[in-house]
């Protein structure tokens, strides 16, 4: 048996979860078989108890670090002070990845705790690709972007979603974080084709992908259609992981994380709920390899 | 063409101050793109709102939830965040809180708020090996007088106008008695938090001065002359054994003559 594309014969893979407060202890008194965890470090930095057991982890599974207030797209600059609070954390918890959002949430030192949109405009795409390298330098480190869940596009948009985050890729040597609720949210949203914006994103670049659940509510402006709404607050949605399916057939086998923020589910409904993904991981390896015997 | 800075600016107004009309000509989506902005709206203020319950659920139940969500939807209006951590998001709290109308019938609420937002600092705070007073006895006394301490990092003085200590621990021990007084009445109160745990101990001013006076770097000479001055009757000797045990101390920092 004969396996081509890459090589490599498809793999059994496993997902790691977003870790949690109310799992901290959990996790460390139980050792849970999970292959790797990730963690906002804006969670932690005014927790030094929280802190201590993060530490306690990282020193036992691999862990990933996932900033959501480093705000990259902010036309007011990085917040330097805030970098190296996140930074001494970093450099402790020693990441095997570490990813942000392609968003905003300062505006002139005001932080707005959410993930804003952005047009995408040469401009953005200058001033993205100039805080990229900052943080890459500031962090040593390869920063994975995450692609946005959209509900509003900008009249001045020049470029789609996957040429920005692909010139990004090119300007920066950066990796994407590819959240695949997000794009299956976003298509659903803004009406583009899911399986068309990931064939248009660099394959080679995606070193992580993220699954999370979402709400639907309607529309209100446009009777009978639902609004998807990004809650991280239930389960992965059916759609979601045929899509993963082929997000995997495109990108081979990633590490891949279940997210949940609200709502959170007790540790071990997390695992079961992450092992969901081996399966539908398997069989988007299937359908990469082109069996030529 | 707007520049990314001017759009940004349109859409800080909406998502604070649910003002649309200005990022209403920028954006698509939808038929109706103003409601889809409506979602980051109502995130920001339902995020916020979330913390800010999460951070004062002691002063939820003295005031009760309908008067601390109203006193929160109006600070978060008015003070959006200046800091990305979340959970430092809040401590204006207490005095906003104390302006509203509604609050004029709580004289204590701004005192037991800020206990409240340094119970909840200082709650998750990570401690050293304390220092007994047995580890002291070796040093020579006028070496120690001339040494600077270090105190854990979960403790913090505060100087109350009401008594609202004893309040606290009445949330804390889930006890609610048939009546409760309080009266206006200025209290020293150590807070001491680490991993969890949760110790108030009320303090005269002599001891609250020599402790805080350790606190700020102070040497235990210079802390002692604090004290006296507050109270001439205060014994240094016994107020260090007092620190000691109360596992309070840390770190201490002899001079490098002292060394010698």
């Amino acid at each position: 048996m004969i396996w081509t594309k890459t090589g490599r014969q498809p793999q059994d893979v496993g997902a790691g979860i977003g870790l949690r407060l109310p799992h901290l202890a959990e996790v460390l008194d139980t050792k849970p078989d999970v292959p790797f965890f990730e963690v906002h470090p804006e969670t932690f930095l005014a927790n030094p108890h929280a802190t201590e057991l993060l530490l306690a982890i990282a020193d036992r599974y691999p862990v990933s670090v996932h900033t959501v207030g480093v705000s990259i797209g902010s036309a007011s600059g990085l917040d330097r002070a805030h970098m190296a609070r996140v930074k001494r954390l970093v450099d402790l918890v020693n990441p095997v990845l570490f990813s942000g959002h392609v968003a905003w949430s300062t505006h002139a030192g005001d932080y707005l705790n959410d993930l804003l949109p952005l047009p995408y405009t040469e401009e953005s795409l200058t001033l993205l690709a100039r805080h990229i390298t900052q943080v890459q330098d500031a962090f040593e480190r390869r920063y994975l972007l995450e692609n946005p869940s959209s509900y509003l596009g900008f009249a001045d948009s020049t470029m789609t979603e996957p040429e920005f985050l692909s010139a990004l890729v090119e300007r920066t040597g950066c990796r994407l974080l590819c959240d695949v609720s997000n794009v299956y949210l976003s298509a659903h949203n803004m009406g583009f084709d899911a399986e068309a914006y990931l064939d248009a994103l660099p394959g080679e670049a995606v070193a992580e992908l993220h699954l999370g659940g979402f709400e639907a509510e309607a529309d209100e402006r446009t009777p009978g259609t639902t609004l998807l709404v990004d809650t991280h607050g239930t389960r992965v949605a059916d759609g979601v992981w045929q899509l993963y399916e082929y997000a995997v057939s495109r990108f081979g086998p990633v590490p891949t994380l279940i997210e949940r923020d609200n709502d959170i589910p007790d540790l071990g409904t997390l695992i079961a709920e992450s092992q969901l993904a081996r399966p539908h991981a398997s069989r988007g390896l299937a359908k990469q390899y082109v069996h030529t015997q | 063409m707007s520049t990314l800075s001017d759009v940004q600016h349109r859409i800080r107004e909406a998502v604070v101050r649910g003002d649309f009309a200005s990022a209403s000509p920028v954006l698509i989506g939808g038929r109706d793109p103003i409601s889809r902005l409506a979602v980051h709206h109502r995130h920001f203020h339902a995020s916020l709102l979330d913390a800010i319950r999460t951070r004062f659920p002691a002063t939820a139940w003295l005031i009760g939830d309908m008067a601390l969500t109203a006193g929160a939807q109006r600070f978060i209006a008015a003070h959006p965040p200046r800091v990305v951590c979340i959970a430092e998001f809040g401590s204006a709290f207490p005095a906003f809180l104390a302006q509203e109308p509604s609050s004029s019938e709580v004289p204590y609420l701004e005192s037991f708020a800020t206990l409240e937002w340094h119970v909840g600092r200082v709650s998750v705070a990570v401690g050293s090996p304390a220092i007994g007073i047995t580890d002291l006895t070796a040093i020579d006394p006028q070496a120690l007088m001339s040494a600077a301490v270090v105190l854990q990092p979960g403790v913090i003085y505060l100087t109350l106008e009401w008594p609202v200590d004893e309040l606290m621990r009445l949330y804390l021990s889930t006890q609610a008695p048939p009546a409760f007084q309080i009266h206006a009445n200025t209290v020293e109160v150590e807070v001491f938090g680490v991993r969890g745990e949760l110790k108030l101990t009320r303090l005269s001013a002599a001891a609250a001065t020599f402790r805080s006076q350790l606190q700020s770097g102070a040497t235990l000479s210079a802390a002692s002359e604090a004290a006296m001055d507050c109270d001439a009757a205060f014994d240094p000797g016994r107020a260090l054994v007092e620190v000691c045990d109360s596992g309070a101390l840390c770190g201490l920092s002899l001079s490098t003559a002292d060394v010698d």
